[in-house]
């Protein structure tokens, strides 16, 4: 039911549960070995939000992903924010004119090109607002492409491992078959 | 899906403008430093937990002869036995020829004890480090920072209340003027080199160095004191046709499993 207590129960769970998302990508993946530091489990999450809720939900979430990836992160205030809004407004619409949410596959396609697309707007973001405050640009030299590649794969494997896990808990990603009568 | 209107959208990124001029007025600092300083432990916490599954790891695939690095150990400790008993012969020498001279002691340098509390996300995730103490507890960019054993690991870039991030020293953002411990002290510029050594340019060809010595700063920096151990020399190169030589130095910390440090303080 849609009461005030549990409205505000809904909130302040969304809230812990991104917090202790951000500690995990900020603490936990980054003292990992094989180079898990480069996994983007916010994003992924994100886009797990946006196909098996909505538009809206996943918004509030990228808002305060991004706000505590930009406390916690020494990039400028504001590109992850910015980052995470753009490339879910663009997941958003991949989703609605090209993927569906009920095939591996087309999921998979729908992470890779938000790996690509976050990677592109936090760079451009973070360039922009550099720009703007006057601080050191950012380095573009090989450790970064290195880790961008790395983050590809390793949301990917990320989401294989997520969409078998959501898979075994519940039926709404089981192929539906019509049956002719 | 549920349709979602323009004027929704707008909405959201209007608000995601808002709170970006919020931050940088500084109309959100207090909510700000609340999550900081609440949020630095919990960060801290989840990074050592981390280290702890990359230490696991290292040592169950690393494959090393753990007899063989024993053997090696126990030799090395009898060399640095003889060492410290010639280096306290020394020190007191030294104690005694500064009294004499009335020699005010220059060496006790303050230093700030941090949590690294994570690695940067940046594209050099592994070369730069994130410390749980900021520009509220007295750091600024430039301090260097040392290790338990008061070995050089980096340098502090930039600062924010509760946070700072400091380079490694094998970064290519980081750079420090250094001596080598040799006869003639030379001296140069080391600079991190692809996050695994680092690498000492601008010494004179007519310098000797060797390999096995020692690189300690030189203190020619402003808040780097002197004697700071880079590491030791691996490879010496050296080019007739080069104006200077150039040296590969290994650090003697391993920069991966750094879980605490400390700032040494101007």
């Amino acid at each position: 039911m849609n009461t005030p207590k549990n409205n505000y129960r809904l909130l302040t769970f969304n809230v812990l549960a991104a917090l202790i998302l951000v500690f995990i990508q900020q603490g936990l993946l980054t003292g990992l070995p094989f180079g898990l530091a480069s996994l983007n489990l916010a994003l992924v999450a994100l886009i797990f939000i946006l196909v098996f809720t909505d538009l809206e939900v996943a918004f509030y979430w990228a808002v305060g992903l991004g706000f505590l990836l930009d406390l916690f992160t020494f990039y400028p205030f504001g590109a992850h924010l910015l980052s995470f809004g753009l490339t879910l407004l663009t997941a958003f619409l991949l989703l609605e004119k090209f993927f569906t949410n009920r095939s591996l596959y087309s999921f998979l396609a729908l992470i890779a090109a938000a790996s690509v697309f976050y990677q592109l707007f936090l760079l451009i973001t973070a360039g922009l607002i550099n720009l703007l405050t006057g601080a050191a640009g950012v380095d573009l030299g090989l450790n970064f492409w290195l880790f961008a590649g790395r983050e590809l794969v390793f949301n990917l494997v990320a989401a294989i491992a997520i969409y078998y896990f959501q898979n075994f808990l519940s039926n709404r990603l089981k192929p539906v078959f019509l049956q002719k009568i | 899906m549920k349709k979602f209107s323009l004027r929704t959208i707008s909405y959201f990124f209007a608000a995601i403008i808002l709170i970006i001029l919020l931050h940088y007025f500084g109309a959100l600092s207090p909510v700000e430093r609340v999550l900081e300083r609440v949020g630095n432990p919990f960060v801290s916490g989840f990074h050592s937990f981390g280290i702890r599954i990359r230490d696991f790891y290292d040592r169950q695939t690393s494959g090393v002869d753990l007899e063989k690095e024993n053997q090696n150990f126990q030799s090395q400790i009898e060399q640095l036995t003889v060492e410290v008993a010639r280096l306290r012969t020394l020190e007191e020498e030294n104690k005694s020829l500064r009294e004499q001279l009335d020699f005010r002691n220059k060496e006790k340098r303050q230093l700030m004890l941090v949590n690294i509390s994570s690695r940067a996300l940046a594209g050099d995730a592994n070369q730069t480090v994130t410390l749980d103490r900021g520009s509220a507890d007295g750091l600024s960019a430039g301090l260097p920072v040392v290790s338990g054993a008061g070995l050089l690991i980096g340098k502090i870039v930039e600062t924010k209340e509760h946070l700072s991030l400091a380079c490694l020293i094998t970064s290519s953002r980081c750079q420090f003027a250094a001596t080598v411990e040799n006869k003639n002290k030379t001296i140069g510029l080391t600079k991190g080199e692809l996050g695994l050594t680092i690498k000492m340019d601008f010494i004179p060809q007519s310098e000797v160095i060797n390999q096995g010595e020692l690189v300690v700063t030189s203190g020619l920096e402003q808040n780097v004191p002197r004697g700071l151990v880079l590491g030791k020399i691996s490879q010496v190169q050296k080019l007739n046709k080069e104006l200077w030589q150039s040296a590969t130095i290994e650090p003697l910390v391993n920069l991966n499993d750094l879980v605490i440090a400390s700032v040494v303080l101007p």
